[in-house]
């Protein structure tokens, strides 16, 4: 059994259809609206009242429908319009056939006797808007009714497919049971020929496998007395025999078995296929795995370090480096990552170099505050350092550095300010002072 | 599909006079009346004009009956109501039933407002508070009694109690008439009424 549900909603109430469907009334449309059950929920009733529920079936909702479009085209729309309060007693109850009926009660207040309904209270007060959400309610299950679009959309809710597919495999199963059901009544035909029957069939009949004879001692010749009395002669001499090519390494690889040899270990030339003229039946063969193949031990972990990169080549190769900014960590925040671990690397200018002269600029500003105030984004220059740990060029990277220049404590031109350089003839250093006073120097390029 | 499409499809539709509904003279009157002040009291409360029933009309294709500002004028000057009616214009079923029908579409198209004058009228009669304290309602109260004395004949009715209770009646109808069904009951309501007057 399947429910099928449908909500309506309106700003002061709710309408929910249901209905409950089986397999087999599921095609059967009728069915459908025989079997509904509906349900009106108020949402904002007038205070002091409960919120008011309805229930009801096929039959009522019509009747509802009916009743509240008699009571709002005959009572409320066509009352002369001054002899109505807003709020009064009841002034003119709706004669109506049956229950459920719907007394006014004022232009902003109705009373709803609800009869025959399942209902949470007797009777329901009805504001102006709820009528009007009600009736619009109403009007809107009798139109999708009409339409015979009340289940329109549901024909794209997922349990529909799971209907089609339980039809599909109820069906599925009658073929399937009618199917055996006649398989089963031609078998006393088969039966008719047991001879056949009983007999193995040749594709079916299992050979097993010969037992494999356990070896036995072999018996030792024994000679005859005058052959026996005959000296020994000497062995020829050794004849050299051509090499015998190697079989391709591959797997399951047959090799002689023996009984002798089981136990002992087998050489490269046993593990080849050595055909017998004598043997060469299958089962004297058998299976084994191919050899490992030999392959060098890994190197130490360490050694994987010491292969060079390409950029550590160039560093060897060259002196110039222009090296991209990010590699750099600051000046005050080396990282052992840019440290070489590797000792083939130590005789070689480490990458990125690690010059102490990034960390003197970096102090030298840093001990030096500006003495005006600097730009919201700070101010950046690229200072180059000779060798002997003087300024050689100061190169400001934007105008408001260049403007800011006054402010800072530069060193001059020539003069030593930091150690000197010991392994290159130029560095360029990249200086960047923050308006909080920070300052923050990058290694840029040695030559 | 539009909503002006669905109106015009829906509202063709159904309004059909209802059987044992011809009306006589005097039902066409009241009729009119009627149609006339439930339009004032959408006037009222929303702020259209003319202009907006005249669209209302191209949309409904109803240009045939109500075709520009002079034969809308004509239309509603049919109301025996109002002060300068002298019966040069009398309505038929056909022109109510046009009436109507912009009726139902100008109220599903302010649905949002009427709705908002009634729950706040519900609110202020539940709190025993004057409607006139709430601007939309107080603003709506006042344009209806200044525009109704000014086009209609008071003859005796110009009683701003009763004037407030009409206009409090019509706003709650048009938010039964702003229903998709609105138009329909409108069309139904107006021969018991008349009946009824």
């Amino acid at each position: 059994m399947f429910t099928l549900e449908r909500r309506f909603h309106f700003p002061s109430c709710s309408l929910i259809v249901r209905a409950q469907r089986s397999l087999l009334t599921f095609w059967r449309r009728s069915a459908w609206d025989s079997s509904l059950l509906w349900e009106i929920r108020f949402s904002s009733p007038i205070p002091e009242t409960e919120p008011g529920v309805l229930k009801g079936d096929t039959r009522q909702i019509q009747q509802l429908h009916q009743m509240v479009n008699h009571y709002l085209t005959t009572t409320l729309l066509a009352q002369p319009t001054t002899d109505i309060p807003l709020l009064g007693n009841v002034t003119k109850v709706l004669k109506a056939q049956s229950p459920p009926t719907l007394s006014l009660r004022g232009l902003l207040a109705h009373e709803l006797h609800c009869g025959s309904l399942t209902s949470s209270q007797p009777q329901l007060l009805l504001t102006a808007t709820q009528l009007a959400d009600l009736a619009l309610a109403l009007d809107t299950y009798a139109q999708a009714q009409a339409e015979q679009a009340l289940w329109k959309n549901t024909s794209s809710m997922p349990w529909r497919p799971i209907a089609l597919g339980s039809s599909f495999l109820v069906i599925a199963a009658i073929a399937t049971g009618l199917y055996w059901q006649r398989s089963r009544s031609l078998t006393p035909v088969l039966s008719t020929a047991p001879a056949i029957d009983a007999q193995p069939r040749p594709e079916q009949a299992v050979i097993p496998p010969p037992p494999i004879a356990a070896p036995s001692p072999q018996p030792t010749p024994q000679l005859p007395d005058a052959l026996a009395k005959l000296g020994k002669l000497n062995p020829p001499g050794s004849v050299t025999v051509p090499g015998r090519p190697q079989p391709p390494n591959t797997s399951n690889v047959g090799i002689r078995s023996s009984a002798n040899r089981a136990n002992s270990k087998p050489s490269q030339s046993q593990q080849a296929v050595t055909p017998s003229t004598s043997t060469t039946s299958e089962e004297e063969f058998v299976a084994v795995a191919p050899p490992a193949p030999q392959v060098p031990p890994l190197p130490p972990l360490g050694a994987s370090d010491s292969i060079e990169s390409p950029l550590t080549a160039s560093a060897e190769g060259t002196n110039n480096l222009d090296v991209p900014e990010e590699l750099f960590a600051d000046a005050s925040a080396h990282s052992p990552r840019n440290t070489p671990r590797s000792p083939a690397n130590a005789t070689v200018p480490e990458f990125p170099p690690t010059l102490p002269q990034v960390q003197e600029v970096q102090q030298y500003f840093a001990q030096r505050s500006p003495t005006g105030s600097l730009p919201a984004a700070g101010v950046k220059y690229r200072l180059t350092i000779g060798a002997d740990g003087a300024l050689v060029r100061l190169r400001p990277l934007d105008t408001a550095s260049t403007e800011s220049l006054s402010f800072l404590a530069m060193p001059r031109l020539g003069e030593p300010f930091v150690s000197s350089l010991d392994n290159y003839r130029q560095a360029e250093i990249q200086l960047h002072i923050e308006a909080g006073g920070q300052v923050t120097t990058h290694l840029k390029k040695v030559q | 599909m539009s909503l002006s499409t669905d109106l015009t499809i829906g509202f063709s539709r159904e309004l059909e006079l209802p059987p044992s509904h011809e009306p006589g003279n005097e039902t066409l009157a009241n009729i009119k009346a009627h149609l006339d002040i439930v339009l004032l009291a959408l006037e009222s409360l929303t702020g259209l004009g003319s202009e907006a029933i005249l669209e209302a009309a191209s949309t409904l294709d109803l240009q045939n009956l109500i075709s520009d500002r002079v034969s809308l004028w004509r239309l509603r000057q049919a109301n025996p109501q109002r002060q300068s009616a002298s019966g040069r214009k009398t309505i038929d079923v056909t022109e109510a039933r046009a009436l109507v029908l912009i009726v139902g579409y100008l109220a599903q198209e302010h649905q949002g407002q009427i709705r908002r004058a009634v729950s706040l009228l519900e609110q202020m009669t539940l709190q025993n508070k004057d409607p006139h304290r709430a601007a939309l309602l107080g603003d709506y109260l006042d344009r209806f009694s200044n525009t109704y004395t000014e086009r209609m004949k008071t003859n005796g009715t110009g009683d701003i109690q009763q004037l407030n209770h009409l206009a409090l009646k019509l706003l709650v109808d048009l938010l039964f008439y702003s229903s998709p069904q609105g138009a329909r009951r409108l069309w139904l309501a107006l021969f018991d009424l008349a009946a009824w007057s």
